[in-house]
């Protein structure tokens, strides 16, 4: 499975990668926001997208609508990486289409759990 | 500690932190200056949420609790559900302040630091008081709370759904799900008292499967109804515009992403190193050129000339880096003296991008601080001072960077009350630095240049900005050993200018090598101001002591000799062609007499060895074209040991 994981902060970017490679996704790829992500989602085959909420330029709701806006990418599954579950904002993201959430800190066990419930969901 | 986090995770974090906590200074008093920048508000909020963020991974409950805090400060800020007053700032700061303590004892290698619980309370008692203050406007607003900020509005997002899904599903399914869960948020938010409501796992799960039943519903409805899809067209293509215009701002951070890399100082030290090495090895090539006749082996040598002069300015510039590192931290220091002092000043940086080596950005830092201090404390007036004047209230200081040639000029200008001679004199004849009948001799230059005698303080009580047990004589120590000087102007009521001025890097330092009792020596090339024949012409006694006539004045003539041998049969025998060389000191003249000048020659410092550490006047030796090793004088610390200042 290929692995775009999006953060500002490379420090966080280092730990979820450290934590999938754990869980045996060692395909990942990184980008430092949205602006950045989209045309790297666009030109590879991603399987899955781990993305921020917060960063500069373009933020992490955003690229969430973009890629659920590109038909190629329509169907890709994200992860949105909060810092809390804040009730609005996980509306929101829902509403724009996301696979599913995950609050920091988190462990590799939980990340599983997410990554597990998003696939059952869609093959369902 | 779990696997994610190794200790190439944490020094990341730490290095990564520090930039932040860097650029987070700056901003901090750039939003004090300017609180309605909505950018600079969202930037610090997101600075402190990215550091909470990666401490939390790496458990560092500190960090996390502080930054929590003051991020959620920032967001009540961003929301204009209060404003910034100085107190507020004050413990803004003094939070950031504490955030950086943490960063730098991690940085250490020390445990994380306990929470600061005095801090902590003071902003749980400050963030308490702004949700008792709230009013029905603020509670209003907290719905709004965290839509990350963004130009996307939740509630237009919301009602066209819910335009959507009324337009589209059941009665049944409205009753239940989302319908549902918006209400029930819509409640709680409104009805809570903390910052934002939390969903749990249920609820999301719940939330996606009337989100998916939706989604089937609208394609099940699509056949029927020609104007729901429309809508949902008009929003997809709008994002999809959005997300095309986003990329076109793009292009510049996605190649600044590319074409850096982070390299450990270490490895760009030992690359250093390595350039030194062949530089002396280009040096004694060079050297060795004559006694070669082949003409190639001529070209060669010139051509690895060429080259390794220009690896050594590549390699030099690897580790150049702006001065605005050590500059960055002065507005918060000025806004702080200025608070403590009760005075007004005005902090203007000129020139931030110049570049110099990063050794001399750290070692720089320091003196620069105290030199700015100085300025505040002793150079600027109170407020009502200055305006008895006839001065603006607002003091200025000025400090700025520029490059000019192979060194780097700092000037730190302040428009405050400026030196006073006679009290500099008066003064020093007190504290016995100077006798009664140098001081009727001495010109103004001189007297300014009495602040960086040792033991000398120009303030009666040692106050707690300036005096922190370091003088101004520290100060020129900390710069002569970076082989650079300092010099100082004033005038009485305008205000005083201090220069200093400092090579490129420390590692490799240009020098005039000379011959002294039939020793090679090499004096740091930026001191020397002019060099000529010995003319005993020229030479006179004043007051039983050596000067030489030049330009019109009579500056002190030492023979180094004396000073360098240590076979005294030598001393006093005077070689051929002796040559003069004239030394800058501070704001002095002083000639030097050698036996010989050989020339100007680039040379790798090397520490000198047990035996000879400590010798005062040397700072070091160096290798030569030769082969041979030569010493590195150290002329300021030669006169200081001699007492001649």
């Amino acid at each position: 499975m290929k692995i775009l994981v999006v953060d500002d902060f490379s420090t966080m970017r280092r730990i979820i990668k450290n934590l999938l490679r754990d869980l045996g996704y060692n395909n990942t790829e990184e980008a430092d926001d949205g602006g950045t992500a989209l045309p790297i989602l666009q030109a590879g085959n991603f399987d899955f997208l781990v993305t921020d909420w917060n960063m500069p330029g373009m933020s992490g709701i955003e690229l969430l609508k973009a890629v659920r806006a590109d038909e190629r990418l329509e169907g890709l599954p994200v992860l949105m990486v909060t810092a809390e579950s804040k009730r609005e904002q996980i509306i929101e993201a829902a509403q724009a289409g996301v696979n599913g959430y995950i609050v920091k800190p988190f462990t590799a066990v939980t990340l599983k759990e997410k990554i597990d419930k998003i696939f059952e969901r869609i093959e369902a | 500690m779990t696997s994610y986090v190794d200790d190439e995770i944490l020094e990341d974090f730490l290095i990564e932190t520090s930039e932040i906590l860097e650029r987070l200074g700056d901003e901090l008093l750039g939003f004090e200056k300017d609180p309605e920048n909505s950018e600079i508000l969202n930037s610090i909020f997101r600075g402190f949420h990215t550091i909470k963020g990666g401490a939390g991974f790496l458990g560092f409950s500190s960090l996390v609790n502080s930054c929590h805090k003051l991020e959620d400060i920032f967001n009540l800020l961003r929301q204009s559900q209060i404003k910034i007053d100085s107190g507020l700032m004050d413990l803004i700061l003094q939070g950031s302040d504490y955030v950086n303590v943490i960063i730098s004892a991690l940085r250490e290698g020390n445990e994380e630091p306990s929470q600061d619980d005095e801090l902590i309370h003071k902003l749980n008692e400050y963030l308490l008081s702004c949700h008792e203050a709230g009013d029905q406007l603020v509670e209003k607003a907290m719905v709004d709370v965290e839509v990350a900020g963004e130009a996307f509005s939740d509630s237009d997002d919301a009602e066209l759904e819910a335009m959507i899904t009324a337009s589209l599903s059941r009665r049944e399914k409205k009753s239940s799900g989302l319908a549902s869960v918006m209400e029930s948020t819509e409640k709680s938010v409104i009805s809570s008292d903390s910052l934002a409501e939390t969903i749990t796992e249920e609820e999301f799960e719940q939330l996606l499967d009337t989100l998916n039943a939706k989604k089937e519903d609208k394609q099940a409805s699509t056949d029927m109804t020609e104007a729901p899809p429309q809508v949902t067209k008009v929003e997809k293509s709008q994002s999809a515009a959005l997300a095309v215009t986003r990329k076109e701002k793009k292009p510049s951070t996605v190649k600044k992403a590319d074409t850096t890399v982070r390299v450990d100082t270490r490895r760009l030290d030992d690359i250093m190193n390595l350039v030194g090495e062949l530089v002396l090895s280009r040096n004694r090539l060079t050297a060795l050129r004559d006694n070669f006749n082949d003409k190639k082996v001529i070209q060669a040598i010139s051509n690895l000339d060429i080259v390794t002069a220009d690896l050594q300015s590549a390699v030099m510039k690897t580790r150049m880096q702006p001065i605005k590192k050590v500059f960055g931290r002065f507005p918060r220091m000025i806004r702080d003296l200025s608070r403590s002092l009760n005075k007004e000043v005005d902090l203007v940086l000129l020139g931030e991008e110049t570049d110099l080596d990063k050794n001399l950005v750290e070692e720089l830092s320091d003196p620069l601080i105290h030199l700015i201090r100085n300025s505040v404390d002793h150079g600027i007036e109170t407020p009502a001072e200055r305006e008895k004047k006839g001065k603006h209230r607002v003091g200025k200081v000025v400090l700025s960077a520029e490059q000019e040639g192979d060194h780097i000029l700092l000037k730190i200008t302040d428009d405050g009350k400026g030196l006073d001679v006679e009290q500099l004199k008066i003064k020093a004849l007190k504290k016995g630095i100077i006798s009664d009948e140098k001081a009727s001799t001495m010109t103004d230059s001189e007297c300014f240049e009495l602040i960086f005698m040792p033991g000398f303080s120009t303030k009666e009580s040692v106050s707690d900005v300036s005096g922190r047990g370091v003088g101004m004589d520290v100060v020129k120590t900390r710069i002569a050993k970076l082989n650079g000087s300092i010099e100082i102007e004033s005038t009485l009521a305008k205000g005083t200018n201090i220069v200093v001025k400092l090579p490129l890097t420390l590692a490799i330092l240009p020098t005039l090598m000379v011959v002294v009792n039939g020793r090679k020596y090499a004096l740091p090339l930026s001191i020397v101001n002019e060099i000529f024949e010995l003319n005993t012409k020229k030479r006179s006694v004043v007051g039983g002591k050596d000067v030489i006539l030049n330009r019109g004045k009579a500056p002190p003539l030492f023979f180094l000799k004396t000073w360098l041998s240590f076979d005294y049969m030598m001393i006093g025998r005077e070689a051929k062609d002796e040559q003069v060389i004239m030394i800058q000191a501070g704001n002095q003249s002083i000639g030097f007499v050698v036996d010989q000048v050989i020339g100007q020659e680039e040379v790798v410092i090397k520490p000198l060895g047990v035996f000879l550490n400590g010798v005062t006047g040397l700072a070091g030796a160096t290798i030569t074209g030769d082969g041979n090793v030569a010493l590195i004088l150290d002329i300021p610390t030669m006169l200081r040991s001699r007492n001649y200042h």
